[in-house]
């Protein structure tokens, strides 16, 4: 199965909270392919953005890319113009980030997105926490 | 057909157009055919080399992490409305 990665999957690593964990360590199945994903290029820029703001420097943060781009699980996708006027245009104005996923699912046929974000309808995402004791319990 | 423009020494630039006249002769095109050749070349040898990425892309954003009073998500929220505002208005 493959899901779409919310920004917020990348971000929550890079803060000394709760879940940081969680993340790292589905960010390390999806970079090492045991778990398939997809994030928008919209959306790993806004990553980069806000963790250069927090304070990554710059050669992190083409780290950060390169680690991406060379993901055996991860991909990233652009999303057009199209996809920005049909987010933008979504009656439920739910901001241009979250319309976004909503469109990318759509337009990339995915079902599910991992997130932490509960603004989208629950049975539309998934936490990292039930992804990877999914996984677990798929090994078993 | 890509276009790359590079800045290297004189001296590089000359040996570099001296070798590509030698092996592709004085002709129109011999210097992209050299660059070509000698991009290959690196490009190859260089992602045969094993690049330190140790640990996944969870333990290195782990690695520099910060302390921070707002959530992931409340971030990302911010930086939505702060596209909004920037991009849209």
């Amino acid at each position: 199965m493959k899901y779409l990665i919310d920004a917020n999957i990348l971000i929550q690593p890079f803060l000394k909270q709760d879940k940081a964990q969680q993340c790292a360590e589905l960010l390390n199945k999806l970079d090492y392919g045991e778990i398939e994903g997809v994030i928008t290029v919209f959306h790993l820029d806004a990553v980069g953005i806000l963790l250069k703001n927090k304070g990554l420097s710059e050669e992190d943060v083409a780290q950060l890319y390169y680690r991406v781009y060379d993901a055996k699980g991860l991909e990233a996708r652009y999303t057009g113009i199209s996809a920005r006027l049909k987010a933008l245009a979504d009656e439920k104005n739910s901001g241009i980030d979250d319309s976004l996923i909503s469109q990318a699912m759509d337009d990339l046929d995915l079902n599910t997105v991992i997130t932490y974000d509960t603004d989208f309808k629950e049975k539309l995402r998934i936490t990292p926490e039930d992804v990877l004791s999914r996984q677990g319990a798929d090994s078993s | 057909m890509g276009e790359i423009k590079v800045s290297v020494s004189d001296e590089k630039e000359e040996k570099f157009r001296k070798a590509a006249m030698k092996v592709f002769g004085h002709k129109r095109g011999s210097i992209s055919k050299a660059a070509e050749e000698a991009m290959e070349e690196w490009a190859e040898k260089r992602l045969e080399e094993e690049i330190d990425l140790s640990g996944g892309l969870g333990d290195f954003l782990r690695d520099k992490a910060v302390e921070s009073d707002k959530s992931a998500v409340e971030m990302q929220e911010n930086m939505g409305e702060a596209y909004e505002d920037e991009v849209l208005d």
